[in-house]
Protein backbone atom coordinates (compact mmCIF):
# COMPACT_ATOMS: atom_id res chain seq x y z
CA UNK A 1 0.00 0.00 0.00
CA UNK A 2 1.48 3.21 -1.03
CA UNK A 3 1.43 6.41 1.63
CA UNK A 4 0.57 9.36 0.00
CA UNK A 5 3.42 11.67 0.15
CA UNK A 6 3.11 14.78 1.75
CA UNK A 7 3.37 18.39 -0.05
CA UNK A 8 6.10 20.57 0.75
CA UNK A 9 4.97 23.21 3.50
CA UNK A 10 2.60 20.72 4.83
CA UNK A 11 2.86 19.21 8.71
CA UNK A 12 2.32 15.81 9.06
CA UNK A 13 2.17 15.07 13.13
CA UNK A 14 2.13 11.27 13.95
CA UNK A 15 1.22 9.44 17.01
CA UNK A 16 4.62 7.89 16.37
CA UNK A 17 6.32 11.60 16.08
CA UNK A 18 4.85 12.42 19.15
CA UNK A 19 6.05 9.83 21.18
CA UNK A 20 8.97 10.24 19.74
CA UNK A 21 9.67 13.86 20.95
CA UNK A 22 7.72 12.98 24.49
CA UNK A 23 10.51 10.52 24.95
CA UNK A 24 12.79 13.28 24.12
CA UNK A 25 11.71 15.70 26.13
CA UNK A 26 11.14 13.15 29.36
CA UNK A 27 14.02 11.91 28.97
CA UNK A 28 16.64 13.45 32.32
CA UNK A 29 20.25 14.76 30.95
CA UNK A 30 23.02 13.19 32.55
CA UNK A 31 23.79 14.91 36.20
CA UNK A 32 27.31 15.37 35.52
CA UNK A 33 29.43 17.92 37.85
CA UNK A 34 31.19 20.80 36.36
CA UNK A 35 34.41 19.99 34.28
CA UNK A 36 37.32 18.69 36.27
CA UNK A 37 35.73 18.17 39.15
CA UNK A 38 37.01 15.05 40.95
CA UNK A 39 33.41 13.25 40.63
CA UNK A 40 33.28 14.51 37.09
CA UNK A 41 36.78 12.32 36.43
CA UNK A 42 35.81 9.76 38.47
CA UNK A 43 32.49 9.70 36.28
CA UNK A 44 34.38 9.40 32.80
CA UNK A 45 37.10 6.79 34.19
CA UNK A 46 34.55 5.33 36.51
CA UNK A 47 37.63 5.36 39.38
CA UNK A 48 38.35 7.74 41.75
CA UNK A 49 42.27 7.35 41.09
CA UNK A 50 44.63 10.46 41.21
CA UNK A 51 44.34 10.65 37.50
CA UNK A 52 48.18 11.91 37.72
CA UNK A 53 50.34 15.47 36.92
CA UNK A 54 48.84 17.42 34.10
CA UNK A 55 50.69 17.96 31.15
CA UNK A 56 51.34 21.45 31.55
CA UNK A 57 52.86 21.39 35.19
CA UNK A 58 55.61 19.12 33.84
CA UNK A 59 55.88 20.96 30.84
CA UNK A 60 56.49 23.86 33.29
CA UNK A 61 58.74 21.70 35.34
CA UNK A 62 61.39 20.41 32.88
CA UNK A 63 61.26 24.38 31.66
CA UNK A 64 62.19 25.23 35.10
CA UNK A 65 64.94 22.61 35.57
CA UNK A 66 66.61 23.43 32.15
CA UNK A 67 66.53 27.70 32.89
CA UNK A 68 68.16 26.41 36.16
CA UNK A 69 70.93 24.25 34.67
CA UNK A 70 71.41 27.06 32.48
CA UNK A 71 72.05 29.31 35.45
CA UNK A 72 74.26 27.63 37.11
CA UNK A 73 76.37 26.43 33.98
CA UNK A 74 76.75 30.49 33.56
CA UNK A 75 77.10 31.28 37.37
CA UNK A 76 80.31 28.21 37.73
CA UNK A 77 81.45 29.09 34.17
CA UNK A 78 83.17 32.51 34.99
CA UNK A 79 80.05 34.19 35.24
CA UNK A 80 79.82 37.22 37.93
CA UNK A 81 76.52 36.52 38.93
CA UNK A 82 75.18 33.90 42.03
CA UNK A 83 73.06 34.31 44.98
CA UNK A 84 76.48 33.97 47.17
CA UNK A 85 76.83 37.75 45.86
CA UNK A 86 73.98 39.23 48.08
CA UNK A 87 74.72 37.48 51.05
CA UNK A 88 78.20 39.67 50.83
CA UNK A 89 78.93 42.73 51.58
CA UNK A 90 76.82 44.67 49.16
CA UNK A 91 79.48 46.98 47.38
CA UNK A 92 80.68 44.90 44.59
CA UNK A 93 77.87 42.10 43.44
CA UNK A 94 75.64 41.18 40.86
CA UNK A 95 76.17 43.90 38.61
CA UNK A 96 77.27 44.17 34.96
CA UNK A 97 79.81 46.92 34.96
CA UNK A 98 79.12 49.28 32.32
CA UNK A 99 80.88 49.08 28.76
CA UNK A 100 83.95 51.64 28.61
CA UNK A 101 82.18 54.97 28.68
CA UNK A 102 83.33 58.29 28.58
CA UNK A 103 82.25 60.69 30.76
CA UNK A 104 81.05 63.55 29.28
CA UNK A 105 82.98 67.05 30.81
CA UNK B 1 38.27 29.45 57.68
CA UNK B 2 36.18 31.23 54.60
CA UNK B 3 36.18 34.39 53.75
CA UNK B 4 32.75 36.39 53.66
CA UNK B 5 31.90 37.28 50.02
CA UNK B 6 32.21 40.91 50.67
CA UNK B 7 35.72 40.60 52.62
CA UNK B 8 36.84 38.21 49.58
CA UNK B 9 36.31 40.86 47.36
CA UNK B 10 38.02 43.18 49.10
CA UNK B 11 40.89 40.83 49.73
CA UNK B 12 40.56 40.42 46.20
CA UNK B 13 40.84 43.78 45.02
CA UNK B 14 43.97 44.88 47.19
CA UNK B 15 45.69 41.60 45.85
CA UNK B 16 45.33 42.44 42.20
CA UNK B 17 46.38 46.17 43.01
CA UNK B 18 49.58 45.12 44.71
CA UNK B 19 50.17 42.63 41.92
CA UNK B 20 49.84 44.89 39.56
CA UNK B 21 51.34 48.08 40.96
CA UNK B 22 54.49 45.16 41.63
CA UNK B 23 54.45 44.24 38.02
CA UNK B 24 54.26 48.32 37.25
CA UNK B 25 56.80 49.21 39.74
CA UNK B 26 59.46 46.40 38.05
CA UNK B 27 59.02 48.11 34.82
CA UNK B 28 60.03 51.31 36.34
CA UNK B 29 62.84 49.83 37.99
CA UNK B 30 64.22 48.20 34.59
CA UNK B 31 63.78 51.39 32.88
CA UNK B 32 66.66 53.16 35.77
CA UNK B 33 68.35 50.32 35.50
CA UNK B 34 68.39 50.53 31.32
CA UNK B 35 69.27 54.43 31.74
CA UNK B 36 72.31 53.22 34.06
CA UNK B 37 73.44 51.07 31.62
CA UNK B 38 73.19 52.74 28.78
CA UNK B 39 73.55 56.79 29.61
CA UNK B 40 76.91 58.67 28.85
CA UNK B 41 75.72 61.38 30.93
CA UNK B 42 76.92 61.88 35.06
CA UNK B 43 73.95 63.50 36.45
CA UNK B 44 71.68 60.62 34.75
CA UNK B 45 73.31 57.53 35.96
CA UNK B 46 73.72 58.70 39.46
CA UNK B 47 69.78 59.96 39.16
CA UNK B 48 68.98 56.26 38.06
CA UNK B 49 70.87 54.56 41.20
CA UNK B 50 69.01 56.80 43.49
CA UNK B 51 65.71 56.54 41.46
CA UNK B 52 66.07 52.46 41.63
CA UNK B 53 66.64 52.92 45.40
CA UNK B 54 63.48 54.49 46.08
CA UNK B 55 61.62 52.35 43.68
CA UNK B 56 62.80 49.35 45.22
CA UNK B 57 62.29 50.15 48.67
CA UNK B 58 59.02 52.53 48.54
CA UNK B 59 57.25 50.22 46.21
CA UNK B 60 58.72 47.30 44.70
CA UNK B 61 59.37 45.86 48.31
CA UNK B 62 55.86 47.01 50.02
CA UNK B 63 53.95 45.67 47.14
CA UNK B 64 55.59 42.45 46.87
CA UNK B 65 54.71 41.74 50.21
CA UNK B 66 51.38 43.06 50.05
CA UNK B 67 50.63 40.85 47.06
CA UNK B 68 52.08 37.94 49.06
CA UNK B 69 50.14 38.47 52.16
CA UNK B 70 46.43 39.00 50.36
CA UNK B 71 47.40 35.85 47.83
CA UNK B 72 47.78 33.68 50.99
CA UNK B 73 44.33 35.63 52.46
CA UNK B 74 42.77 34.96 48.94
CA UNK B 75 43.97 31.46 48.85
CA UNK B 76 43.47 29.75 52.26
CA UNK B 77 40.16 32.10 52.58
CA UNK B 78 38.44 30.67 50.03
CA UNK B 79 37.73 27.17 48.24
CA UNK B 80 40.93 27.18 46.34
CA UNK B 81 42.91 27.01 49.12
CA UNK B 82 46.83 27.06 48.77
CA UNK B 83 47.98 23.05 48.05
CA UNK B 84 44.87 21.77 46.22
CA UNK B 85 45.17 23.36 42.39
CA UNK B 86 48.82 23.59 40.64
CA UNK B 87 48.56 26.69 39.02
CA UNK B 88 47.79 28.03 42.88
CA UNK B 89 50.88 26.35 44.39
CA UNK B 90 53.35 27.35 41.29
CA UNK B 91 52.43 30.88 41.86
CA UNK B 92 52.74 31.27 45.00
CA UNK B 93 56.27 29.27 45.43
CA UNK B 94 57.36 32.12 42.11
CA UNK B 95 55.63 34.87 44.46
CA UNK B 96 58.18 33.28 47.31
CA UNK B 97 60.73 32.93 45.23
CA UNK B 98 60.60 36.72 43.82
CA UNK B 99 59.95 38.24 47.16
CA UNK B 100 62.97 36.55 48.72
CA UNK B 101 65.68 37.46 46.13
CA UNK B 102 64.17 40.89 45.98
CA UNK B 103 65.00 41.41 50.01
CA UNK B 104 68.10 39.91 49.39
CA UNK B 105 69.24 42.06 46.14
CA UNK B 106 67.70 45.86 48.20
CA UNK B 107 70.47 45.87 50.46
CA UNK B 108 73.29 45.50 47.29
CA UNK B 109 71.08 48.42 45.22
CA UNK B 110 71.38 50.57 48.79
CA UNK B 111 74.81 50.09 48.82
CA UNK B 112 75.71 50.94 45.22
CA UNK B 113 73.13 54.25 45.22
CA UNK B 114 75.18 55.18 48.09
CA UNK B 115 78.60 55.08 46.05
CA UNK B 116 76.38 56.74 43.35
CA UNK B 117 75.93 59.46 45.34
CA UNK B 118 79.48 60.44 46.14
CA UNK B 119 81.01 59.15 43.00
CA UNK B 120 81.79 60.64 39.89
CA UNK B 121 83.51 60.15 36.48
CA UNK B 122 84.66 56.42 36.03
CA UNK B 123 83.77 55.32 39.13
CA UNK B 124 80.17 56.39 38.77
CA UNK B 125 80.15 54.40 35.04
CA UNK B 126 82.12 51.59 36.49
CA UNK B 127 78.76 50.75 38.40
CA UNK B 128 76.75 49.68 35.79
CA UNK B 129 73.42 49.26 36.15
CA UNK B 130 71.09 46.74 37.13
CA UNK B 131 69.01 44.32 34.35
CA UNK B 132 69.58 41.10 35.08
CA UNK B 133 67.04 41.02 38.57
CA UNK B 134 64.64 43.10 37.22
CA UNK B 135 64.40 40.97 33.74
CA UNK B 136 63.92 37.77 35.39
CA UNK B 137 61.72 39.05 38.06
CA UNK B 138 59.29 40.42 35.57
CA UNK B 139 59.11 37.67 33.46
CA UNK B 140 58.18 35.45 36.31
CA UNK B 141 55.86 37.97 37.59
CA UNK B 142 54.40 37.59 34.23
CA UNK B 143 54.32 33.88 34.13
CA UNK B 144 52.33 34.03 37.83
CA UNK B 145 49.93 36.46 35.93
CA UNK B 146 49.29 34.08 32.93
CA UNK B 147 48.75 31.29 35.46
CA UNK B 148 46.31 33.17 37.65
CA UNK B 149 44.20 34.75 34.22
CA UNK B 150 44.26 30.99 32.89
CA UNK B 151 43.82 29.18 35.94
CA UNK B 152 44.93 25.74 34.05
CA UNK B 153 43.30 23.06 35.70
CA UNK B 154 45.04 20.08 37.60
CA UNK B 155 44.94 19.07 41.39
CA UNK B 156 47.56 18.34 43.32
CA UNK B 157 47.27 14.65 44.98
CA UNK B 158 46.22 16.24 48.36
CA UNK B 159 43.72 18.39 46.45
CA UNK B 160 42.42 15.51 44.99
CA UNK B 161 41.99 13.66 48.22
CA UNK B 162 40.46 16.45 50.17
CA UNK B 163 38.36 17.01 46.52
CA UNK B 164 37.29 13.13 47.13
CA UNK B 165 36.83 13.42 51.15
CA UNK B 166 34.09 16.26 50.11
CA UNK B 167 32.35 14.92 47.56
CA UNK B 168 32.04 11.77 50.14
CA UNK B 169 31.08 13.60 52.90
CA UNK B 170 28.30 15.40 51.10
CA UNK B 171 27.02 11.84 49.51
CA UNK B 172 26.08 11.11 52.72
Amino acid sequence: MRHPRPHYGQCVLTVDTVYRILFLVMTPLPDLPPKGTAANVGARHNTRDYPGTPRWVKAFGIAVVVLLLAFIMIAHGGGRHSPLHHLRSGSDSGHTPAAERVPQP
Amino acid sequence: MTLTPGLRKLVLTVHLVCSVGWIGAVIAYLVSGLSAVTSHDPPTVRAAWIAMQLTGWSAIVPLAIGSLLTGLIVSLGTPWGLFRYYWVLISFILTVFCTVVLLLHMPTVSARAAVARGADGTALFRLGGDLFHPGVGLLLLLVVTVLNVYKPRGFTPYGWRKQNESGASSES
